[in-house]
């Protein structure tokens, strides 16, 4: 079934390429994805992100309840602040990497992934049997624009006229806000400044137009994945999966071990993994020219000079570097190099942690 | 539509393009279909001068954002020379794939798959099938 979101239209007209993403008809690219790509690191772009899924959690438990499903703690956050969190199985294995909003003390946000949609759907309204007051709510009623890159601040700040700059002015990094009907996080997925946009379906068509009146570049997928990738984010399906865990897959920074009482689902499996994890997850950068892709196979020896195979879950070439990058699951104890078989040769790569650019947060 | 199929130029299967330039020596790019098929070229991986292919073999691969396409040599022969230009601006294929994007030369003796290449016709009839 192809569903489309309330900026379909808008897309068509101004020509888009369009792909079909888990079931969503969605831009790949407007005019260049490396264009785009280069406007959200240089300038502005924005990206339609209507298809992730948008739900509200109310009710006076809705903190506790979160607590129990989350691997962060949202009482570790206050109204107006957010969480990068993952939503594990009982076997540690990652249903979805979200973010949490705090709205009020009885009312937060967690924006999904697309594709985890009806999984985390099911999975947390099987949870919240215990916590039978909490209300939780898909809000499809809303659209979800992404604002991203350098100028997001100097672009936007001034929409509403000059009462409200200096809300935008003072708003930090990981947090959120709401004017009229309009709900503004400065979170995102490519390493740049920005801002995550939620408004009525509405309005969205008539924003989008204003959005691009102010200059900003309409963004598609293919640039929001090499952006992404060049932040050394991880993309749900690809890098992780169910069958993952959190220590394997380079998010251990989702986990609030503290208090230890705290009981979260999978917690104790997660426990049993701490320090028993052989797999990590690294950025790969290749050495010479040549683009990494996914699924190919990479070869090391370790610091103990035993000989290891690796695995490239996310690959792609970086438009800011010129050359391939990628995420990698490998073992623990890989050094700094390995090698892969491409172009009918030896390619060296480097290993490091994947923070592959500089990134303005 | 039949613009981006030069009229001169003999073709492939494979959808390469190829000019006799004079005699033994030959030009050979990828042709427009085939580029934006691609998509935005990012990285051209050339072959070195001297290599020598039999006809259909892989000698170069286009790597777009999307994914990597091998390139076929239409015809047996060797590299002479390679467009360098391709390093620093790999999407002049997209942008010219039958001047300024030209991939290698090579000197060939291989008249046989020469003559077996199809022509401008025969091309339009291949990619309006697809």
């Amino acid at each position: 079934m192809n569903k489309k979101t309330a900026l379909y239209e808008e897309h068509i007209i101004s020509g888009a390429f369009l792909v079909n993403f888990y079931n969503w008809i969605l831009p790949l690219y407007y005019s260049s994805q490396i264009n785009e790509h280069y406007a959200v690191r240089k300038d502005v772009g924005m990206f339609d992100i209507s298809h992730m899924t948008i739900i509200d959690i109310e009710g006076a438990q809705s903190g506790i309840y979160l607590r129990y499903l989350l691997t962060k703690d949202v009482f570790q956050i206050i109204p107006g602040k957010a969480l990068y969190s993952t939503i594990l199985n009982e076997n540690a294995g990652i249903i979805d990497d979200v973010v949490v909003y705090s709205l009020s003390s009885s009312l937060f946000r967690i924006i999904a992934n697309a594709s985890t949609r009806d999984r985390v759907i099911n999975w947390m309204s099987h949870h919240k049997m215990n916590y039978p007051t909490v209300k939780v709510k898909l809000r499809d009623d809303l659209s979800l624009i992404a604002v991203q890159g350098p100028n997001s601040l100097l672009k936007l700040h001034h929409i509403f006229g000059k009462d409200y700059h200096y809300l935008f002015k003072k708003l930090e990094r990981f947090c959120c806000m709401e004017i009229n009907d309009f709900f503004f996080s400065t979170t995102g997925y490519t390493g740049e400044i920005g801002y995550e946009i939620a408004l009525p379906n509405c309005k969205a068509i008539d924003f989008w137009r204003h959005l691009k009146t102010l200059g900003i570049e309409t963004c598609g997928l293919g640039a929001r994945n090499t952006l992404r990738l060049e932040a050394g984010m991880n993309l749900y399906n690809q890098d992780m999966d169910e069958h993952t865990s959190p220590f394997s897959t380079n998010m251990s920074h989702t986990i609030s071990w503290y208090p230890a009482s705290r009981k979260f689902i999978g917690r104790t499996a997660l426990e049993k993994l701490k320090d028993n994890t052989d797999e990590k997850m690294v950025g790969i950068l290749m050495v010479s020219e040549g683009v990494v892709r996914n699924g190919l196979k990479i070869y090391y020896r370790d610091i103990y000079g035993k000989e290891g195979e690796g695995i490239v879950t996310s690959g792609t070439f970086s438009p800011t570097l010129k050359r391939g990058i990628g995420l990698a699951r490998v073992s623990r104890y890989i050094g700094n190099f390995a090698y892969a078989k491409l172009y009918n040769r030896e390619v060296c790569l480097k290993v490091m942690a994947p923070n592959f650019i500089h990134c303005s947060d | 539509m039949y613009d981006n199929i030069p009229k001169k130029l003999k073709y492939s299967k494979q959808h390469e393009w190829l000019h006799k330039k004079e005699k033994s020596i030959y030009t050979l790019g990828i042709t427009y279909h085939a580029q934006n098929t691609l998509g935005e070229i990012v990285f051209v991986e050339l072959p070195s001068l001297g290599d020598s292919f039999s006809a259909g073999d892989c000698f170069a691969v286009a790597e777009s954002v999307k994914s990597a396409s091998d390139i076929y040599i239409p015809i047996s022969g060797k590299i002479i020379s390679v467009n360098n230009k391709l390093k620093e601006n790999p999407d002049l294929i997209n942008s010219h794939p039958y001047e300024q994007g030209w991939i290698a030369k090579i000197y060939s003796e291989d008249q046989k798959s020469f003559l077996n290449l199809l022509d401008f016709d025969q091309y339009r009839i291949l990619i309006e099938s697809i």
